[in-house]
């Protein structure tokens, strides 16, 4: 794998990686240690609300002023809500990367949560999630996740919250919340037109600023696979499409399976034009214009699913598919000419990846947040190639099968 | 431009328009063929026809027949297909020693297409299924009904995925008449970006597509749409948990003069647009429209957008209307603000600083560059590209003033209003 990374390791404990490109622009992703496992189980949503409000006002200066200022440069930021960190986006151009920075972080350090903006914030978020209630997509993906794992498991929630958590926030909540942020374990990942010493001092001051609060440990209670198909229907009156989503739980992204995990998802739901899933359902039947699966693989646990969207009238014909081709997967494995095509999409995907500044500080990022290292580009290659048949067979039987699974159909 | 520097353009004798640019910065290239056809050439009876073919073709042509995702995925790389208003467009990111392979995909698919009975009515289904997706979103509803209310003649005013009693009836055969017309050489461009020799590129090119017939250029659309004389107004009761406003005025088109004012009047107002949609940045939160609507309380969300377009399209702004708030006091409110639009010298200075950065945004990756240069040419010659950032950079606050006087008028407008209705209400 072809690209040359800076890695520095700051005396406050933060890490940043520089990926020299020659552009006139700079992309920064990052992470602050502040999971979506920091909000109190009855205030769903408070990360979301957190990590919005850091650019919306300090003593000084108002959200306008703030985003007048950075965007009036050509400049983007934004703070997010995520289930393993509290993310960041910067986009600058490469001569205003120094400032954008500096202010960003400056401004965020200050982040004075005024109660007047909490409040526009919250009658914003209430709106947006009656949107999302009528849509059957956020609708399935929300209650599978409420099934799949435990009442108080970080990965039950969704990022964006429910509607009495958001309700119930207060600006005691962000105040509190802002004495756990660090810049300790921060990571920035800068890819871009900037050199690797200027991108690593601009950090060193931003997150300097930040504070040196403890955030809590990742934690959970134990969530387990499903002993037998749970199965819920939602209806939402007026649709015309339904979605379904359906899966079990994985490994977490460490777990020595992930490889052989991600390779059987891929002849599964990925490979080419969603895989046999997209072959069996799309293609040869007609059904879906989507219908593929994912493996979510985290810091705490891990889950596949299958996500489609039918027609309210061929969801059980849908459905059927979908749980033959578990099946057939979990009791025959795939084709040698399968594994050969998959570890081959898989390998030369990362590599296509890169063509992008945010692809590769995606991928640059998930490195240093799992611990994987740098050496890891390589090593991913060694990995998938190393996944034989049996591999698939075995991974596919162990988390694949169709019988302890969730269902949500949220449907008109 | 500095993104454009470098770009190598060739027409090969069948008429074949060939763009190539090298960019090192990753072993990656992408290919584009951008074909002059969509839902602008289709009549009523055969709305949707441009993106049912598109979906034809995609799924693998001639000696390629069912194996292009296969040939792509294997090595790596991804591939897309969009149908638009002016264009259809497919593409290949590979690996830079694959580009060869992309170059037969697409030589194959310009001129080696089936139509099998079978395979188009599994395609129906799937297409049907991409329609009935978009209906879920009560806006992508306003929506249709908005562009079909604002025009009344001009086949802008459908939507590219056709209406459903068209998709329902198109026939393998309209299929095949509509291929011979439209995917020739001489109606397409082809758009290489990465890291290779353009030397070599073009002499590839001319080995794999030199040989296909040119064919004569298909005949424009007849229609133009007539002047607007008047508001329009249109209203949607359906079941939905919120109400939306949508205003759209008719807009310039990608070659008017007023393209680089108009662009600069829609940053001030609604923040600058990514003109790579892979890759840009949103500035929609220091805009006027955010200001007033959305931090005043009217409003969850506002944006406005337009597309370049061949012939004139429409400049939209909408609300998603927040709750407990009428959408007469929203759409009051945002009228006031669009058609009193006062722009100060600053203000124009921070909007031309954020299309200048857009731009720049633009040519970080390869997938979104060559898909912008594609559409360039197809909408007004990549020129246009090239030129619009010195046009930008002259836009005076007169010159906005100017624009939006001109189009931002109630004559020229059309207001749609989504109103929720309860399910058997």
């Amino acid at each position: 794998m072809r690209l040359e990374v800076a890695r520095e390791e700051l005396a406050g404990g933060g890490v940043v990686l520089v990926a020299r490109r020659p552009l006139r622009s700079v992309y920064v992703l990052g992470s602050l240690p502040l999971g979506i496992h920091v909000e109190p189980e009855d205030r769903e949503g408070l990360l979301n609300v957190f990590a919005r409000m850091l650019l919306m006002g300090t003593r000084e200066r108002s959200e306008t002023e703030i985003v007048g200022e950075i965007e009036g440069m050509g400049s983007s930021a934004s703070f997010s809500a995520g289930y393993e960190g509290l993310f960041f986006t910067i986009r600058s151009t490469a001569a205003r990367f120094r400032e954008t920075v500096a202010k960003v972080f400056s401004y965020a350090a200050e982040a004075s949560f005024p109660g007047e903006e909490l409040e526009r914030l919250r009658g914003r978020i209430l709106t947006h999630l009656s949107e999302l209630e009528q849509d059957p997509r956020f609708v399935a993906g929300r209650e599978f996740r409420r099934l799949l794992f435990p009442r108080g498991h970080p990965y039950s929630k969704v990022l964006i919250g429910s509607r009495e958590g958001v309700s119930r926030i207060t600006r005691d909540d962000l105040l509190e919340l802002r004495e756990a942020v660090t810049g300790r374990g921060a990571i920035a990942v800068v890819v871009g037109g900037v050199e690797p010493e200027e991108a690593v001092g601009v950090f060193e001051e931003a997150l300097e600023g930040l504070g040196g609060g403890s955030p809590p440990k990742p934690q959970a209670p134990e969530a387990s696979r499903p002993a037998s198909r749970i199965y819920r229907e939602v209806r939402i009156p007026g649709r015309v499409q339904a979605a379904v989503v359906l899966g079990s739980l994985a490994v977490p992204r460490l777990h020595p399976d992930y490889h052989k995990l991600l390779v059987a998802n891929d002849v599964l739901g990925s490979f080419g034009l969603m895989g046999r899933l997209g072959r069996r359902v799309r293609a040869e039947a007609g059904l879906a214009y989507y219908v593929f699966s994912r493996v979510d693989a985290l810091r705490l646990a891990g889950f596949w699913r299958v996500m489609g969207g039918f027609n309210p009238a061929k969801v059980e014909e849908a459905v059927s598919m979908i749980l033959e081709e578990l099946a057939g997967i979990a009791e025959r494995g795939v084709s040698e000419r399968e594994l050969e095509d998959s570890k081959r999409h898989l390998v030369g995907s990362m590599e296509v990846m890169m063509e992008s500044p945010a692809g590769a500080a995606q991928l640059l990022l998930e490195v240093e947040l799992y611990g994987l290292g740098l050496d890891y580009l390589e090593r991913f290659r060694d990995e998938v190639e190393g996944v034989g048949l049996e591999d698939v067979r075995e991974v596919a039987e162990r988390y694949l099968r169709p019988d302890g699974y969730v269902e949500v159909v949220a449907r008109p | 431009m500095p993104g454009l520097q470098g770009l190598h353009v060739e027409t090969l004798d069948n008429g074949l328009r060939v763009l190539v640019r090298e960019d090192h910065s990753a072993p990656v290239v992408t290919c584009w063929a951008a074909y002059r056809v969509g839902s602008r050439n289709e009549r009523p009876g055969i709305t949707g026809i441009s993106h049912f073919l598109e979906h034809m073709l995609f799924r693998g042509v001639g000696r390629f027949r069912d194996e292009v995702d296969r040939l792509v995925s294997s090595r790596g790389g991804h591939f897309n297909a969009f149908t638009s208003e002016d264009a259809t467009m497919y593409y290949e990111t590979l690996p830079r020693g694959s580009l060869r392979l992309a170059l037969e995909i697409e030589a194959e698919r310009m001129g080696s297409a089936f139509f099998d009975e079978d395979v188009v009515e599994r395609e129906r289904g799937v297409i049907l299924s991409e329609r009935e997706m978009s209906e879920n979103r009560p806006e992508y509803q306003l929506w249709e009904l908005v562009r079909a209310t604002a025009l009344i003649a001009h086949p802008y005013r459908w939507p590219v995925v056709g209406w459903r009693s068209d998709i329902e009836s198109i026939t393998a055969e309209d299929l095949r008449e509509y291929y011979r017309t439209y995917y020739k050489p001489s109606n397409a461009v082809l758009v290489v970006v990465g890291d290779v020799e353009a030397g070599e590129v073009l002499r590839g090119v001319e080995e794999v597509f030199g040989g296909l017939e040119g064919g004569a250029r298909p005949p424009e659309p007849r229609t133009r749409e007539p002047p607007q004389r008047g508001e329009r107004r249109v209203e949607l009761r359906m079941p939905s948990n919120v109400s939306y406003v949508y205003v759209a005025y008719r807009a310039p088109s990608a070659s008017s003069e007023d393209l680089a004012p108009f662009l600069v009047m829609h940053a001030v107002l609604a923040g600058a647009s990514p003109f790579n949609p892979l890759s840009g940045a949103s500035f929609t939160r220091s805009s006027k429209l955010y200001r007033e609507l959305v931090r005043g309380g009217y409003a969850s969300s506002a944006s406005g957008w337009f597309m370049l377009t061949i012939d004139p399209f429409l400049y939209v702004l909408s609300l998603t209307v927040r709750s407990g708030v009428e959408p007469e006091e929203a759409e009051k409110r945002l009228l006031a603000l669009v058609e009193g639009l006062e722009v100060s010298g600053d203000e124009v200075e921070r909007a031309v600083s954020q299309v200048e950065a857009q731009l720049a945004y633009s040519f970080e990756d390869f997938t979104g560059q060559a898909m912008m240069i594609s559409r360039f040419e197809v909408v007004a010659g990549v020129e246009r590209l090239g030129e619009l950032l010195e046009e930008v950079k002259r836009v005076s606050p007169a010159d906005v003033r100017r624009v939006a006087g001109e189009y931002l008028v109630e004559d020229r407008r059309t207001v749609g209003i989504l109103r929720p209705r309860g399910v058997g209400a």
